[in-house]
């Protein structure tokens, strides 16, 4: 016996594939706990042959909680509403009535199997802890323990994801230092090129009189004053002090390398190139 | 006694492969309140002459004497932050200042304040004939007549004694040429500067009070 509770399972059981039902209403037979039940085509048949006059079969049962033989048989008649093709004998009930059932005779709701869906699936090593306790491993040989249960966790779409992600994860790990080493370098050609397109207006501060050593300060302070500033900023920001100074140190020795030309050669030298 | 004198000055490049004689022993005295002009053809040295009197180059044989003292034992950036300025043909000017900011830039390296330069950079560009709508321009936004007189009024701002121009006209038209002209000889005259002009114009030199003439880096009027 089989109780539906979703009525997601309806294409299950769909006439299409098989299942010649005859729905209550729509969605009804799930949340029911009236005794209805649907089954095998060729028990439906039977039924209907030895009981002529109905117009729904009625299928009488004898239960029996194999857990609690004390408690004794209980008869219910569950009427017919429907059947599902097919090899499997099961016959399905709604599972408002199967649980009203067992806890009204057996005070307890046991069953063959549960099936349920994880909500968030970041629990799931959570969720396989806490129900490992409950469930006893599944015996292949048969042994001799009557009741094991075997708990399922259907986890490939899970793990799927997750690895997925995890590769990401190491990609970018290889791929931050990259970008980082580009960055810097980016910065330090940027600094190079800033200074050497000045080249001019420095050995113009040299003709006007300003020494190598006062040169080379307002070089570095031309470049160190808005760089540093934007470091703290994306310090304040991003809260990385190591990479900034990487950054701020290869920017100031790009621009140190195109200083060394305005700093150290003769100013009228660099004039005459530029004419 | 010349301000500034050249004795036995020789000058060469040394490339790779030649060695450039660009000044030959040349000897000369150069006095203040007078506009020398230097004529040349093209590769004649004046650009080397200009740059061995501004302290930019040091002679290879010979001296170059500022007020006595030669320019191979002093401090040649001094020399030129307090006592010789340069102006050449064309980029004369820093293009992220404004003009008046391009005047008092040699002012405040002579650690001048900020005020006092502004006021001094004030009066320069207003005695080179430019009015104050100039003094917050870019050098983009002037013309380049206007470009050379803002670079006139840095050499005047600074009080220098000697003033060094290289083909300072060279991109101007005619009318801006005798603007400049007539401005470099007012300096030498009226505020007894030495002003020493390389140019191949004719007209400018003949208005010069000297006229030195080289000749593949000879002089060839050393009486001038
Ligand atoms: N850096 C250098 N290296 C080698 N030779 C040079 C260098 N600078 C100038 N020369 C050479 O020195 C000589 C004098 O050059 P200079 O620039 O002084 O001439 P100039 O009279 O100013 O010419 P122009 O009228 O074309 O400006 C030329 O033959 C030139 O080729
Ligand atoms: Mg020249």
């Amino acid at each position: 016996m089989t109780a539906l509770t979703n009525p997601e399972l309806a294409p299950a059981l769909d006439e299409a594939l098989g299942a010649r039902v005859r729905w209550l209403d729509q969605g009804a037979f799930y949340q029911s706990d009236r005794p209805l039940c649907l089954v095998p085509e060729q028990l439906y048949q039977e039924l209907a042959m030895l009981q002529p006059f109905q117009q729904q079969p009625v299928l009488s049962l004898t239960l029996e909680d194999p857990m609690r033989p004390d408690e004794g048989p209980v008869e219910v008649e569950l009427t017919v509403v429907g059947a599902h093709s097919g090899d499997s004998a099961d016959i399905y009930l709604p599972w408002g009535y199967a649980q009203q059932l067992m806890e009204e005779h057996f005070h307890a709701v046991s069953c063959d199997s549960i099936r349920f869906y994880v909500r968030d699936n970041r629990k799931i090593e959570e969720l396989y802890e806490r129900v490992k306790g409950w469930f006893q491993p599944v015996d292949i040989q048969g042994g001799d323990t009557l009741y094991s249960y075997a708990l399922t966790i259907y986890d490939e779409q899970y793990r799927g994801t997750v690895s997925a992600l995890q590769q990401n994860i190491r990609r970018s790990q290889y791929t931050i230092p990259v970008l980082l080493v580009l960055v810097v370098l980016a910065g330090a050609l940027v600094s190079f090129l800033a200074v050497r397109s000045a080249r001019r207006s420095y050995a113009l501060m040299r003709v006007q009189g300003l020494g190598r050593r006062g040169l080379l300060a307002t070089v570095m302070a031309e470049l160190a004053i808005p760089a540093a500033g934007g470091c703290v900023l994306s310090a304040a920001v991003w809260r990385q002090i190591w990479p900034l100074v990487l950054f701020l140190g290869c920017y100031l020795l790009g621009g140190l390398a195109a200083a060394i030309r305005p700093v150290l050669e003769r100013p009228a030298a660099i004039l005459r190139q530029q004419e | 006694m010349a301000i500034l004198t050249a004795e036995q000055v020789s000058f060469s490049y040394q490339g790779k492969h030649e060695t450039v004689h660009a000044v030959k022993e040349l000897s000369y005295a150069f006095d203040c309140g007078e506009l020398y002009a230097v004529v040349g053809k093209s590769g004649s040295g004046k650009t080397t002459l200009l740059s061995l009197l501004a302290g930019l180059e040091l002679p290879t044989q010979g001296q170059v004497l500022f007020q006595g003292e030669s320019t191979a034992q002093m401090d040649c950036d001094k020399y030129r932050r307090n006592h010789a300025a340069v102006i050449y043909q064309s980029y004369n000017l820093f293009p992220q200042l404004t003009a008046e900011e391009n005047v008092m830039y040699p002012l405040l390296l002579q650690k001048m304040g900020k005020q006092d330069a502004s006021q001094r950079a004030r009066e320069a560009i207003s005695r080179v004939g430019l009015d104050s709508a100039h003094l917050r321009r870019y050098p983009s936004h002037l013309s380049g007549g206007e470009q050379q007189r803002v670079a006139i009024a840095r050499a005047l701002a600074i009080r220098c004694e000697v003033i060094l121009a290289d083909e300072p006209t060279g991109n101007l038209d005619e009318e801006n040429t005798e603007k400049i002209t007539d401005i470099l000889l007012g300096i030498a005259h009226e505020q007894d500067r030495c002003v020493i002009l390389v140019t191949h114009d004719l007209s400018i030199a003949a208005r010069a009070d000297r006229v030195l003439e080289l000749r593949d880096g000879r002089l060839q009027n050393p009486e001038a």
